[in-house]
């Protein structure tokens, strides 16, 4: 599910790598304080996201620091480090603990095992310093999986749960920004969920397990009809974007939107209708 | 009502990019975290309203069309909504307007719902629309706004599409199809596909796509 939230680093320019790169570091630093070495392995694109946009739209007092780490072993890199970072390494705890205890894990039994033993409680801790934003998120998971057992193909139904999550995250307090955030999280979630039940459906076929495109998968403009529904919805999330007066860092936020968000896209989807799509706009 | 250009302290023609860095420059001074002031806190609410107004292409000194940063900018409600339209956008001449125009049979439900459409209980709306067997055009109609209202794009097209085909010369469910047709002109997903880059596809993309998968992890860190 996670993953898909994340720069085309080729069209980035070297500061912009090294500022988003300093954010993701930034948020990977917070979730070795709350679940040790098992923080790299849960640490997402998108939470690194959520990080600089918000960062972006309240500008915090921020430290750069410098140190070295098991991915980084040779140099000292510079982290970021301020109170938005904190808090997107906490909805990053929530959310991993959240899908990987979630129990339609028929073949991840072990990722369980881990996200019980060692997420656990960086996961109660995150939901003390946030209750009611857990409290929503989990009440959109759950209605997910509800609509998800009782094989629900509405596209619609099924995103807007994860979009609620997503919302969550990104209607960071109660402002005048919270609104904005919220919708620019909420379709962005929207479009997320859509992405992964696309990139999923012929695994999902072969292990019988629940998509909604399962019905669909095989018909000839099935590619063509999901972007239409992609399309959709990263619209609204980057309207909603636009609308928030962000100026730091508006490049690389854009890079994600308007390209990055396509990376798997355009990777499988070139793959399977033969065509070269890297030389025009899609 | 007063220019919010002159409250940002920018001209009319100015660009996105210079109305947003006016808004910042002007809640740097005004904020409450940095003046807690009275007169600030009346100043930021202005300043608010201003941004809002010309982020939401509110603002219209005069009757003719205006230039500006925002304008052809489709949708409505303001920039701090949690929820997604205003269900009486458009809803202009179409069968609820003008007195003694003919009004066709309008179901219990549909009364009902558009009632709850105007006061923002969408999924209240959409509930009672379901329970509603005879499914005409108007139906079809308030199902989509109800759907819009809940951020559910698709449905509200398919919905949109369908009242639009039920009653053909029907131009306000013609129009409202069309301003959610991402196909059609000038919606948000048009203006998105004109600055859309798709990252590189094939044995490029591929291969920077699985260096960052191998490198640091499952999720792709970088390591350089």
């Amino acid at each position: 599910m996670f993953g898909y939230v994340r720069p085309n680093e080729e069209t980035l320019t070297k500061a912009q790598r090294q500022r988003f790169r300093q954010v993701y570091c930034g948020v990977c630093h917070e979730l070795k304080d709350r679940v040790g070495s098992a923080g790299r392995l849960v640490l997402t694109f998108d939470a690194a996201f959520l990080a600089l946009t918000l960062c972006a739209l309240y500008e915090p007092e921020e430290a750069i620091k410098r140190d070295r780490c098991p991915s980084h072993p040779l140099k000292h890199h510079a982290y970021a480090a301020d109170g938005i970072i904190s808090y997107a390494a906490d909805m990053n705890v929530i959310l991993s603990y959240l899908s990987a205890i979630d129990a339609r894990q028929d073949g991840d039994s072990r990722l369980r095992q881990m996200a019980e033993s060692r997420l656990k409680q960086a996961f109660q801790a995150a939901c003390g310093r946030y209750p009611e934003k857990a409290e929503k998120i989990q009440k959109a998971l759950n209605d997910l999986y509800a609509l998800e057992k009782s094989g629900c193909e509405d596209v619609d139904a099924l995103s807007g749960c994860f979009g609620r999550v997503t919302g969550e995250c990104f209607a960071f307090r109660d402002d005048v920004w919270q609104g904005g955030l919220y919708l620019m999280g909420h379709d962005l979630g929207r479009f997320i969920y859509i992405m992964d039940a696309w990139d999923d459906v012929k695994k999902d076929y072969r292990k019988g397990r629940f998509n909604p495109f399962l019905k669909q998968k095989d018909s000839p403009d099935f590619d063509k009809r999901v972007k239409t529904m992609l399309d959709t919805y990263i619209a609204l999330s980057a309207e909603a974007f636009e609308k928030l007066p962000i100026v730091k860092d508006a490049e690389i936020i854009r890079n994600v939107l308007y390209s990055g968000v396509w990376t798997r896209y355009a990777i499988k989807a070139g793959k399977t209708d033969g065509e070269n799509t890297h030389d025009r706009p899609v | 009502m007063t220019d919010p250009y002159k409250v940002l302290g920018i001209s009319p023609g100015a660009s996105a990019d210079e109305v947003k860095k006016a808004y910042r420059a002007m809640a740097k001074k005004y904020h409450p975290d940095v003046n807690p002031s009275k007169e600030a806190e009346a100043r930021m609410k202005e300043i608010n309203e201003a941004y809002d107004m010309i982020v939401n292409n509110k603002y219209d000194p005069n009757a003719s069309a205006r230039q500006g940063a925002y304008s052809g900018a489709s949708g409505g409600g303001t920039g701090y909504r949690t929820t997604y339209a205003d269900p009486f956008q458009g809803f202009g001449f179409g069968p609820f307007g003008g007195f003694g125009a003919y009004q066709a049979y309008q179901s219990e439900a549909c009364v009902r719902a558009r009632e709850l459409l105007s006061q923002g209980r969408y999924r209240e709306a959409l509930d009672l629309l379901y329970t509603e067997q005879n499914r005409d055009a108007l139906w079809f109609y308030l199902a989509a706004k109800a759907n819009e209202g809940l951020g559910n794009r698709l449905n509200a097209l398919d919905y949109a599409k369908k009242a639009a085909a039920m009653e053909p010369g029907n131009l306000e469910y013609a129009m409202y199809a069309s301003r959610l047709d991402p196909q059609a002109a000038g919606g948000p997903s048009q203006s998105y596909r004109t600055r859309q880059f798709m990252p590189r596809s094939g044995l490029g993309g591929l291969a920077m796509c699985l260096l960052s998968y191998i490198c640091c992890g499952r999720f792709g860190i970088f390591c350089c």
